[in-house]
């Protein structure tokens, strides 16, 4: 008993001090609190040790705010400072990929983070855009049976972008149709080619495509036409689009903590969500697939 | 009826003593027709002291409020899904509100305005006519008839020497102001206007005689300054610079919403400045408020409105005033500078019963803010009156310069 106490107390001194050796100061800064930062803040911590020292900052929004923490982290001096910064939402990223901070960095909730040079290239991160994979492969879930499928982008998409939905389409079995518009006037005629043409419509972020002045419209004529258009975040299935896919938040906080605290290898700077979250409008459902309704309804993650 | 004669000067040493100061500072004295017809023809001048009571009320000044611009702000716009970039500016001076500064942010201004002082109740301040009465000679319930019995007799008492005023109150003020956030929820400000006031003031008197007159066939009142009594024309002007009063103001942001703010705001007024010299208030005066923010859109635009009602408490509950302003701004850019307008309805009604309004005045406003910089801006505003109570500007032009960190 006694030799075997001894081991006991031994393994527990190695296991503090392990443990000790690798708990990290972790600084959260937000840009704002939004559900969408608060259900990945929560994947987060349920991974996160409770050894890891996690301290949150919010923005609120402002950029005095943003200059405040900054200050804040700089006068934790170099005993204090956080090992790991994670930052959430372009404005976030930027306050500390600008600063003279020297701290490990990753970004979330940001959909092109280095398109137009608004991340540093070696910043790694977790994008809020689900692969074209995984999207496409969520559309053929959502949608059984459809075969073509259109997405209507301007140049705010880098072709890259458009080049990889092509791909994994092909790979899918399914004939993805990308429609160019120079600006939104192009819109409305695109979007009645697409219905011509097409099974079903996917949003991607464009800021040319869908807007405040072009959701009424999308909305609409996807009701009128009976035509499904799929968006990419649940407040577009508030505004009257029938279906979105988007991340599943709480699942990329756990990624992301997987990353940040457990040292987990990230195969790409850039990781993208794998999994995805289905929102559904059942008034919308019911007009445009009523057939479906019901078995989106019980698939998806938010109905409304 | 008696023409002018002669034009003099006198300046006065305080602003408010300048139209009284008009004629010797003692009413309009004419020439004594002596003789058996001998009296004093002496013309009260109560009605100068009225105009004199209402010049002071240009010392209510309008304060600004250093609605702090600067800073940018990231909203998240849902159908974007995106952060999108704006700056927390304000086109507004004279409504505040509701959001606060943040903990340790400090928000600094300059703002130069002028206006002139030029209608009193819809009438313009250069064609008022004052009635100034004959001194009682007689005495208390007793008239003077002369030149037989009566009624076929002339009442000379009741003479009038009527007064063609042309009066100009003009005022210049710099207005230097500070603000800090001394909690995330409660900011602190403080507003010192330096002021320079100018008055001046020329009349011409004429006699108005009582119809009696036909009983009597000598002219008893007349302006003969190279006699005795005073001139015509008489012109008075003095110009003042000092301090005004002292604002101190605290604001308490007691719900904040990415839509809707909801304030409330205390005032205090220290009599800093000179109220002989139109310059501040002679008492202390305490003033609360409520203030409401709202993000809306209207037919697709975006608006932020904003709404303040106000109690102000001047010396005792039957001398105070309520107040609201209404305000929406709208913001756009140019060339990547952010540039925000707002139309203003400025609103105060004086209390002076228990019973009662009185003194309702309304004012509209429109102003725009220029974000020069991050954190720095320049306004400008212009003011006019909406309706005609009171003494009033017809114009007021404000420009400014703010920054904050």
């Amino acid at each position: 008993m006694p030799s075997r106490f001894k081991y006991l107390a031994l393994s527990l001194v190695i296991t503090g001090a392990c443990t000790c050796v690798q708990a990290l100061d972790i600084a959260v800064v937000k840009t704002r609190s939004l559900p969408t930062i608060d259900r990945l803040m929560s994947g987060f911590h349920s991974v996160c040790k409770i050894e890891h020292n996690v301290s949150i900052y919010d923005m609120k929004g402002s950029s005095k705010q943003g200059k405040k923490i900054l200050a804040k982290i700089q006068r934790a001096g170099v005993t204090g400072a956080p090992q790991t910064i994670l930052a959430l939402g372009l404005p976030a990223v930027k306050l500390i990929d600008h600063s003279s901070i020297n701290t490990r960095l990753f970004f979330a909730m940001i959909n092109d983070p280095y398109g137009k040079g608004s991340v540093s290239r070696n910043t790694p991160g977790f994008t809020q855009n689900l692969s074209a994979e995984v999207l496409l492969e969520q559309v053929k879930l959502t949608l059984p049976g459809v075969k073509r499928i259109a997405i209507i982008h301007s140049s705010e998409v880098a072709t890259a972008k458009i080049d990889k939905f092509v791909s994994a389409a092909s790979l899918l079995s399914l004939d993805l149709t990308a429609y160019f518009i120079r600006s939104m006037k192009d819109l409305p005629d695109s979007v009645l080619e697409v219905i011509r043409e097409n099974d079903v419509l996917l949003l991607i972020p464009d800021r040319n495509v869908t807007n405040r002045d072009s959701i009424e419209f999308l909305v609409t004529t996807a009701i009128t036409k009976t035509f499904p258009i799929i968006g990419y975040n649940e407040h577009l299935v508030k505004a009257g689009l029938m279906a979105s896919i988007s991340p599943d938040y709480l699942a990329l906080g756990r990624i992301a903590a997987e990353v940040i605290c457990n040292d987990r290898a990230l195969d790409d700077d850039q990781y993208q969500p794998q999994k995805a979250a289905l929102s559904v409008n059942v008034q919308a459902l019911k007009i445009i697939k009523p057939e479906l309704s019901q078995q989106l309804q019980e698939a998806a993650n938010h109905v409304y | 009826m008696a023409s002018a004669m002669l034009s003099t000067s006198v300046y006065g040493a305080k602003l408010n003593d300048v139209i009284t100061s008009l004629y010797h500072g003692d009413g309009v004295q004419l020439v004594d027709p002596g003789g058996a017809l001998s009296h004093t023809a002496h013309f009260e001048d109560s009605a100068l002291h009225g105009l004199s009571e209402l010049a002071v009320s240009a010392a209510h000044i309008s304060y600004p409020y250093p609605n702090a611009s600067g800073g940018t702000v990231y909203n998240y716009d849902p159908v974007l899904d995106d952060f999108v970039e704006s700056n927390n500016q304000h086109g507004l001076l004279y409504t505040v509100q509701a959001k606060t500064l943040g903990r340790g942010s400090m928000a600094f201004g300059v703002l130069y305005s002028q206006a002139e002082y030029d209608e009193v109740d819809g009438k313009g301040l250069d064609s008022i006519t004052l009635e100034l009465e004959h001194l009682d000679v007689a005495g208390p319930g007793r008239d003077v008839c002369v030149g037989g019995p009566a009624p076929t007799c002339y009442l000379f008492e009741n003479d009038l020497v009527i007064l063609d005023v042309d009066l100009a109150i003009k005022t210049k003020q710099l207005f230097l102001y500070g603000a800090i956030g001394l909690t995330d929820s409660f900011d602190l400000e403080v507003i010192l206007p330096l002021i320079e006031n100018s008055i001046s003031i020329a009349s011409n008197a004429s006699v108005e005689e009582d119809g009696t007159k036909a009983f009597f066939s000598p002219t008893l009142h007349h302006f003969d300054s190279a006699i005795n009594g005073d001139a015509a024309m008489s012109r008075a002007s003095a110009t003042e610079t000092g301090i005004g009063d002292l604002k101190i103001n605290g604001k308490w942001n007691f719900f904040s919403s990415e839509s809707l703010n909801l304030a409330s705001f205390f005032e205090i007024t220290l009599p800093t400045g000179e109220y002989d010299n139109f310059m501040g208030q002679d008492e202390y005066t305490f003033k609360g408020s409520f203030l409401g923010s709202s993000l809306i859109e209207l037919a697709g635009v975006p608006l932020e409105t904003h709404l303040n009602i106000g109690y102000k408490l001047i010396d005792s509950v039957d001398n105070s005033e309520l107040s609201y302003a209404l305000a929406v701004e709208y913001a756009f850019m140019i060339d990547g500078k952010s540039i925000v307008t707002s139309v203003e309805l400025l609103g105060a009604q004086s209390i002076e019963t228990e019973n009662g309004f009185d003194d309702n005045q309304m004012d509209a406003a429109i102003g725009a803010s220029w974000a020069v910089q991050e954190g720095q801006s320049l306004n400008i505003n212009y003011r006019i009156p909406v309706n005609d109570d009171g003494l009033r500007a017809s114009h007021i032009f404000s420009a400014g310069y703010a920054f904050s960190f």
